[in-house]
């Protein structure tokens, strides 16, 4: 059976490395985009579950990308988990309107994101 | 600055700093130095440099350790990581945890993008007089250095309660 695919965006490659490596020893395929450009031509080209979102990237924030997402029927219904550092209310009032399910804080508790995961994909 | 305020960023920072590694499985102290020695203002092997603003300053914050300190750091043995990719997340939620203790005093940094550091930066932002303080810590392996850069407007410290909208692990569920 084809494992379901998830999509990690982060500038952060330990974050990419230690997020990807959790989701697939947990069973996932995992799909890595650098920013919110490259995360964008990810979720037009692959049959994706979920999209990991960090918020603060150079090229096209996490915000601007899931605001993007929002707008395309292939994606629009998929579940986005923002992944950051930011607390402030006003981006996670953002974030909640543009239709993501969730806001983790990192340093992230990869037990926490795997079982949110597969708590949103049905797993 | 008051002993006040400078005993308060003190305490973000430091805090910040010792919870950023004993996460990464590393025990940092810190060192009480009654000034800044010559040789801090080195970068060590491994550094990196991220700014931020708030209304009325600028500043920067810049974490550098040897990479004999990046080898006590816990690692994944399927997906180790590099120390220069390891110090500039660890620059990012540094500064990250320092913003939200920082929302109790309704004080709400922007915070740019960690990059690497030129060798000379330190020196050079202390020899403008731009050098806010150095903090260093000792590891089994060698001293971490956090330096506070940039025109930091320290009476903007006034506590206003309240509290961040979460923790660090926390995920907060729409």
């Amino acid at each position: 059976m084809e494992k379901k695919k998830v999509l990690i965006v982060d500038d952060s490659e330990i974050i990419r490395q230690q997020i990807g490596g959790a989701l697939e020893r947990a069973g996932f395929a995992v799909v890595e985009a650098r920013d919110g450009v490259e995360g964008l031509e990810c979720v037009a080209r692959d049959d994706l579950c979920m999209v990991v979102l960090d918020v603060n990237m150079l090229r096209m924030n996490g915000l601007e990308m899931l605001e993007q997402m929002k707008t395309s029927p292939k994606s629009s219904r998929l579940p986005v988990l923002m992944l950051t550092t930011e607390v402030q209310q006003s981006l996670i009032e953002r974030a909640r309107k543009a239709g993501a399910r969730g806001w983790m804080i990192k340093p992230v508790n990869l037990d926490h994101l795997v079982s949110t995961v597969i708590k949103f994909t049905g797993t | 600055m008051t002993r006040g305020s400078r005993s308060l960023v003190h305490t973000i920072v430091c805090g910040s700093v010792v919870e950023l590694f004993r996460s990464a499985g590393v025990a940092a102290a810190p060192v009480e130095r009654m000034r800044v020695l010559d040789s801090d203002l080195d970068l060590q092997e491994l550094a990196s440099s991220i700014d931020f603003v708030e209304l009325g300053f600028t500043g920067s914050l810049t974490i550098t350790l040897p990479v004999a300190v990046f080898g006590l750091v816990l690692q994944d043995p399927g997906r180790p990581c590099k120390g220069p990719d390891w110090v500039r997340e660890a620059a990012n939620q540094l500064l990250g945890r320092i913003k939200a203790r920082l929302i109790q005093y309704e004080l709400v940094l922007k915070v740019g993008i960690p990059s690497i550091p030129s060798r000379d930066s330190l020196r050079r932002m202390h020899a403008r007089g731009e050098l806010f303080a150095l903090y260093p810590f000792r590891t089994l392996r060698g001293e971490v250095h956090v330096a506070l850069g940039g025109n930091i407007d320290h009476s903007a410290l006034v506590y206003a309660g309240g509290d961040p909208s979460g923790g660090e692990g926390d995920i907060i569920l729409f």
